[in-house]
């Protein structure tokens, strides 16, 4: 294909970056290289660019200019990682069309990884499976610059187990591969695609990720994700629930063992989660350290790796993981864990064979040390160093950790610690990394982050998502609408609405998967912030509500996370209302059956049954939201795809029966049903009839639907 | 090095043979058909800038606070009527003054009325003049008697919620109100030369006698040439900083820091103290005479100006006669741990007590004032300088880093030596920096009117509304957010200097340029391109126009807004030294006088409505790029609209009806009116 040219530069004479020593009809072959396209803001503007190919050589390359205002330059580099800038009209610029970014003499600069053009590559291009365990994986060869062709007898395709799928067809002319297994059990398996080309050099291998889910429809999406939040030490153990710890910062002796009964036993599985968030396993030190309150805490939460590498002992054990990730994927559960790349524990080997890794920051928030100033640089305590992000070696070590944290466990995602604290190159790295590993059409890995923001931080929320950035973030201007609204009743329940499409509005495009939640570790619980008990020293603990409203306001709440788009998570304890302060109170152990208030377990009936609503109604995962009515004590809205609904009743005090108006949905009020209570809809003119009941939820989906009845 | 491929470098590329050579061979077809492929999807998700509100810890929107002292709620006061042909209520409600000049009553039927923002939850005392001759008190109402057998009426006090929130209104006749107050800070050595004769050149500094780093010949007599010319007045600003008028030694130094380039006292910040009498002021002979320097302030006097000077006092040069008469009064260079104490060297530059004893560098004694005898020569210096020169106020210069005591000897030492001389008597306005963009408590430490500093430069303020108006990182609704814990956080009596640029950072038009140079960090010093590589001139009027809207949100807010010389017309410069370029009078660009003339228009908008400088503030209508507030004082209420954004905005929330627009004098409609790209209009009821 021959691209219009300028005629100016027709006189140029210019090679392609591969070039195919063979004239037959060729096989793909790799793109290598660096091609750097950029649009100045003038067709005046000046631009060259500068890189390290050449030790940041001023002036740099003048990129040819098309007459579309696009600039473009090619460079023939060697393979690995390249840095380079955009300069116009003097202005340092990293360029928007690569995900990476790295740091030159302090200024952020693009970042790319030249492929190594003289190895063919793998490259999965689609992955079908059955319910049956037949398993279809499409992918392609693409030569290295030498052009030559695949040798068919060198395909291999391995499961992590030892399983060989099958070399169905492939094609040498068109490096087309095709590879099937039969009777694959449920579960995740993940392929490794060999081969060579015909002069025996190794291609660099792929790795497709098969799932055998007879339970599943369409293939898993983190749009589909109810992910459950386990701060493991707080959970369970072995042998069941947990005697609350010696002080709220002692460790309950929680661990891996807990949550696989916790799978066993079906009750995540009752509330309709299919992804785990593990608190983090790292290895963690002993004893106590000084908080910045001055009172004594222990490693129990696992944010203190002192190993990257390695688990902690007192929560579980190589084996018992693997076996832990083998029964949870072959229940459908995905298993997300979370990694703390902004920092390492004092303990940790790093921080005597790379001290200059951690620059000395002053303690956040203490003193003159204001969090806005020194938030990129300052450490959580001082015993807490904080990885410089800023260098290119710390950067690549700890993605690799992250990375074997991926790979060793073959985990279906991440939880990133911290993200704010770290220049936006270290997510960007470590999703580039993940994705490009893991990512393949039929399976996408969930990476979200953690960004504490105050109520309204929608923009400090944009600011890490997109197709370069975080697969979602934790939505905390919505869990802080939700406590404004549904548990201090401060606000109108249109608040619900509006702060959720501040949100879509401002990260519109980006395709993200926000986490939506109505507490976690890190805040007071929402019981409490009902019942007006959260405030008060976080180590003494806050009675557990016995006001039934307490409980009716965390139904309202957890029905709208469970309902809205996004990936509701549930932190645990929060199905039941469990009590608490903020950190560490937040941190209970998780209650006792038999200890369970009645309205607990209520609590808890609603979770499972909109739980289960949600994995089975693809309106509620995936459809669009339509609002029908959002006032001040009301937000009833629509969840609609081409052949599905849901409608949605959140009621908070009012004081008349609501009618939901259905004009213009593609429904009849006779045909739907109310999960919630098993009821028909009520016609009335005008819609559907609601009785003004304070903090209700009604959620309708058509009568013929299998989800009518949610029921186990 | 690399094989380059580009359209600008092909003929490079021919001519490297020996990379030629090591190309894979192609075939001629694909010589001649180079394939980029396709240029990248440019409509790809845009991440934006980011918020401000770090990892949660500014805790999202704030609601605007009033302090306590502001509070005000409404009562009714009453009286039954006598027959009276007039009455008016007296008392306390309004400070002593409405003890002079009450408030009038209406006769409703048999009973006078009126009513009164009364003070939060405070007893008032009153009584009621009747007839315009006769002191009444009533005798229904509960009374008090005092001392002199006075017997007044007395309310009890009441609370409201919401309260009115409203600051002090006119100052009684001849009382300068610091509120008032613009200020413009002038480089004394960069701003004008009146006076050939006295240009001084020191040797040894880096550059040369014609240096960035050496003196440039700006003086007093130039400042005066500019006061009597207008120059001022005719910009609106009515307050000059003027730069350290102490004398300096003619000697170079090593800069501050890792900077190793040497500079001259060109800017007046190494007071070289010689005499032991503290009534003995030393001028700085290469900016003028004692007499032109007073010469300068009555000129100002004159045209209505006051003037602050910056008041150096954490240290002296090394070369100072009093450092070699009495080296008790200074800290030793010394940590007491075997290293010196120079700040960011053996000591620190933040942690107490070192940030109050480190030397800047090695020859800058630090003041040691907890040396009594050093206070005092220093407090009665100060007070000479003002004393003698007739100073309305000065500027204190890295006030964090001198011991308190200075502070409060000197506010008492001027309470009985200066301000109990006048009549009537002022606020001497002392205006203190504290280098912090974001510990506002340490900040407030040094605020307090009556014993310490009467305001700082809002060095936050300036982050948060660089970041969102000129920056267009974040929101508005960031801004209004930071804006409303802020406006009363230093205290209700506390002026502080808002800004957007000083001697310190690098030129502010070049964070409001379509590319920025220091990318997102408004704080970058811009050292980088300090002393090579310095910025030109930002082209484009966008720029401009988002400097402007940065200037507006100042002008039509609380403070004293400080203008740093230059930045009305948008002079470029990178970090100090090169943000301190001379002063440019002649060959004005357009967008440079748009700026300026702009500035103008802000500044007399200021000047003619007084809820622009003491009214309270509400936000009426707030967005990611448009904020929308009304300022509010009896008798005057104006409404203002930012829009930072690169395209039109509609305000929709303005009052319905006809409204005047005061930067264009146009007349619109409200309640929805459209804002141009980067604007700011400013609205009033006609």
């Amino acid at each position: 294909m021959r691209r219009s040219l300028p005629l100016a530069f027709g006189l140029a004479v210019l090679w392609p970056l591969a070039c195919a020593s063979d004239p037959a009809p060729s096989a793909p072959t790799r793109a290598c290289g660096v091609t750097v396209w950029h649009r100045p803001a003038s067709s005046a503007a000046a631009v060259e660019i500068v890189g390290d190919w050449d030790g940041w050589k001023r002036p740099g390359v003048a990129p040819g200019a098309r007459e579309d205002g696009w600039r473009v330059a090619a460079f023939d580099v060697a393979p690995g990682e390249h840095a380079y800038a955009i300069i116009e009209d003097g202005v340092w610029l990293t360029d928007k069309n690569v995900p990476m970014t790295a740091f030159h003499e302090g200024r952020e600069v693009a970042l790319v990884e030249a492929a190594d053009c003289g190895r063919p590559l793998v490259r999965v291009d689609d992955v079908r499976a059955e319910g049956s365990g037949h398993a279809v994986v499409k992918a392609t060869f693409l030569a290295a610059r030498s052009g030559v062709a695949l040798d068919p007898a060198s395909i291999t395709a391995v499961t992590r187990d030892g399983t060989r799928l099958t070399v169905t067809s492939s094609a040498p002319e068109s490096g087309a591969i095709e590879l099937a297994a039969e009777a694959l059990p449920a579960g995740k398996h993940v392929v490794t695609i060999s081969a060579k080309d015909t002069d025996h050099v190794v291609a660099e291998d792929a790795r497709a990720t098969v799932w055998v889910e007879p339970w599943r429809k369409d293939p898993w999406d983190p749009r589909d994700a109810v992910v459950y939040q386990v701060l493991v030490d707080r959970f369970r153990n072995g042998d069941g629930p947990l005697a609350p710890p010696a002080t709220p910062s002692s460790r309950a002796g929680g661990n891996l063992a807990g949550v696989r009964r916790a799978i066993e036993s079906g009750e995540l599985e009752a509330l309709g989660v299919n992804t785990l968030w593990l608190s983090p396993l790292y290895k963690n030190p002993e004893g106590t350290f000084p908080g910045n309150d001055g009172r004594l805490y222990s490693s129990y939460h696992g944010y203190w790796p002192v190993a990257s590498r390695e688990l902690d002992a007192r929560v579980t054990t190589e084996g018992e993981l693997d076996a832990f990730m083998a029964l949870a994927h072959s229940r459908g559960l995905r298993v997300l864990f979370d990694v703390v790349p902004n920092h390492v524990h004092s303990e940790h080997r790093w921080t005597t064979q790379h001290a200059d890794w951690f620059p000395k920051g002053c303690v956040c928030g203490q003193g003159a040390c204001d969090w806005g100033t020194n938030i990129k640089t300052c450490w959580f305590a001082p015993y807490l160093p904080d990885l410089d992000w800023k260098r290119d070696d710390v950067a690549r070590a700890e993605t690799a950790e992250v990375m074997w944290w991926m790979d060793r466990w073959d985990a279906d995602g991440l939880r990133i610690d911290a993200v704010p604290m770290m220049p936006r190159a270290a997510t960007r790295r470590i999703t580039t990394a993940v994705r490009s590993r893991f990512e393949h059409p039929g399976h996408h890995p969930y990476v979200l982050g953690e960004n504490f923001t105050g109520p309204g931080g929608y923009q400090s929320l944009r600011y890490d998502l997109g197709p370069y950035g975080l697969d979602g973030s934790f939505h905390f201007p919505l869990m802080w609408t939700l406590r404004s609204v549904v548990a201090e009743e401060r606000s109108p329940m249109s608040a619900i609405d509006t702060s959720y499409r501040a949100g879509e509005e401002a990260w519109a495009g980006s395709g993200a998967v926000m986490g939506l939640m109505i507490g976690n570790h890190d805040v007071s619980r929402f019981a409490s912030v009902s019942a007006g008990s959260a405030n008060g020293d976080a180590w003494e603990p806050t009675p557990q509500p016995v006001d039934p409203a307490v409980y009716a306001k965390q139904r309202l709440a957890l029905a709208t996370v469970l309902t809205l788009p996004g990936a509701p998570v549930l932190y645990y304890g929060d199905e039941v209302g469990l009590a608490g302060r903020s950190d560490p109170d937040c941190r209970r152990v998780m209650p006792r059956e038999q200890d369970l208030l009645p309205a607990q377990a209520e609590t808890r009936a609603l979770a499972r049954t909109l739980g289960r609503a949600r994995s089975c109604s693809k309106a509620l995962r995936r459809g669009d939201v339509r609002t029908l009515l959002a006032d001040d004590e009301r937000f009833v809205f629509a969840r609609t795809t081409e052949d599905d609904l849901a409608i949605v009743v959140l009621t908070r005090r009012p004081t008349l029966p609501t009618v939901v108006p259905l004009a213009g949905l593609p429904v009849s009020a006779s045909d739907l049903v109310d999960v919630v209570t098993g009821t028909p809809a009520r016609l009335e003119p005008g819609g559907i009839a609601v009785a003004n009941d304070p903090l209700a939820v009604h959620v309708y989906v058509p009568n013929a639907s299998r989800c009518a009845v949610t029921q186990p | 090095m690399p094989f380059l491929r580009s359209f600008a470098t092909a003929f490079f590329v021919l001519a490297g043979g020996a990379l030629a050579s090591s190309l894979p061979a192609c075939g001629s077809s694909d010589a001649q058909n180079p394939d980029f492929g396709s240029p990248p999807d440019a409509s790809i998700f845009n991440p934006g800038q980011g918020g401000n509100d770090p990892y949660g810890q500014y805790g999202g929107e704030q609601p605007f606070v009033c302090p306590d002292a502001l509070k005000r709620c409404s009562h009714t006061f009453t009286f039954p009527d006598a027959g009276y042909s007039s009455v008016e209520l007296r008392g306390d409600f309004g400070g002593p003054d409405t003890w002079v000049t009450g408030k009038p009553m209406v006769k409703n039927g048999s009973v006078w009325s009126v009513d009164v923002n009364v003070p939060f939850s405070t007893p008032v005392q009153f009584k009621f003049f009747v007839n315009g001759n006769e002191w009444k008190i009533d005798s229904a109402q509960p009374t008090q008697t005092d001392a002199n057998q006075n017997t007044n009426n007395v309310f009890a006090g009441t609370t409201c919620e919401p309260a009115i929130c409203e600051e002090e209104g006119q100052l009684p006749p001849g009382v300068y109100d610091w509120r008032d107050s613009v200020i413009y800070f002038v480089f004394v050595d960069r701003f004008q030369n009146g006076n050939p004769g006295n240009d001084c050149t020191v040797p040894g500094v880096t550059g040369g006698s014609k240096s960035i780093a050496n003196y440039q010949g700006g003086d007093w007599a130039g400042v005066t040439q500019k006061i009597n010319e207008g120059y001022f007045n005719d910009l609106g600003v009515n307050t000059l900083w003027v730069t350290v008028p102490f004398d300096n030694p003619n000697v170079s130094g090593q800069g501050v820091g890792g900077d190793t380039n040497r500079y001259s006292g060109y800017h007046g910040y190494w007071p070289k103290l010689d005499s032991s009498n503290p009534a003995q002021l030393a001028y700085e002979g290469c900016f003028g005479t004692e007499a032109e320097f007073k010469a300068m302030v009555a000129a100002a006097h004159q045209k209505g100006l006051k003037v602050l000077i910056d008041y150096a006092m954490v240290h002296v040069h090394i070369d100072s006669g009093l450092w070699t008469q009495h080296q008790d009064w200074f800290w030793p260079n010394d940590n007491g741990k075997g290293g010196n104490c120079v700040c960011g060297e053996g000591c620190s530059w933040d942690a107490l007590p070192d940030r109050e004893r480190c030397w800047f560098t090695g020859y800058l004694p630090h003041w040691n004032y907890t040396n009594a005898a050093a206070r005092d020569y220093s407090v009665q210096n100060a007070v000479e300088w003002v004393k003698q020169t007739g100073v309305d106020g000065f500027r204190a210069d890295a006030i964090k880093h001198v011991d308190t005591s200075w502070l409060t000897s000197l506010r008492a030492k001027l309470k009985t030596d200066v301000i109990a001389q006048q009549t009537p008597q002022q606020r001497f306005y002392m205006v203190g920096e504290t280098y912090d963009f974001g510990n506002r408590d340490v900040i407030k430490s040094y605020v307090e009117p009556s014993t310490k500093l009467d305001g700082q430069f809002d060095f936050p303020l300036r982050r948060v509304l660089v970041e969102n108006v000129v920056m267009r990182l974040g929101s508005m609704t960031d801004l209004a957010s930071f804006m409303n814990g802020n406006d009363y956080f230093y205290g209700a009596n506390a002026i502080m200097s808002t800004f957007v640029g000083n001697h310190d950072l690098p030129r502010i038009i070049h964070l409001a340029a379509n590319n920025r140079i220091w990318g997102d960090n408004q704080g970058a010093d811009g050292k980088n391109l300090a002393w090579s590589g310095q910025p030109g001139a930002v082209a484009e009027l966008e720029a401009y126009e988002r400097l402007a809207n940065g200037f507006a949100v100042l002008f039509t807010n609380r403070g004293a807004p400080l203008v740093y010389y230059g930045d009305e017309i948008g002079l470029p410069g990178a970090g100090d030294p090169d943000n301190r370029r001379f002063m440019q009078w002649t060959g004005l660009s357009p967008n440079q006088t748009y700026l300026r003339d702009r500035m103008k228009k802000l500044l007399d908008i200021r000047s003619k409505h007084p809820a622009l400088r003491r009214g309270t503030r509400t936000t009426v209508e707030v967005g990611k790029d448009l904020w929308a507030y009304k300022r509010e004082t009896v008798g005057d209420t104006v409404y203002i609209v930012v829009n930072r954004a690169d395209g039109p905005n509609d305000v929709t929330k303005l009052p319905a009806g006809g409204l005047t627009e005061l930067v264009t004098g146009a007349t619109v409609n409200g309640p929805t009116v459209t804002i141009p790209p980067r604007q700011t209009r400013i609205f009033v009821a006609p």
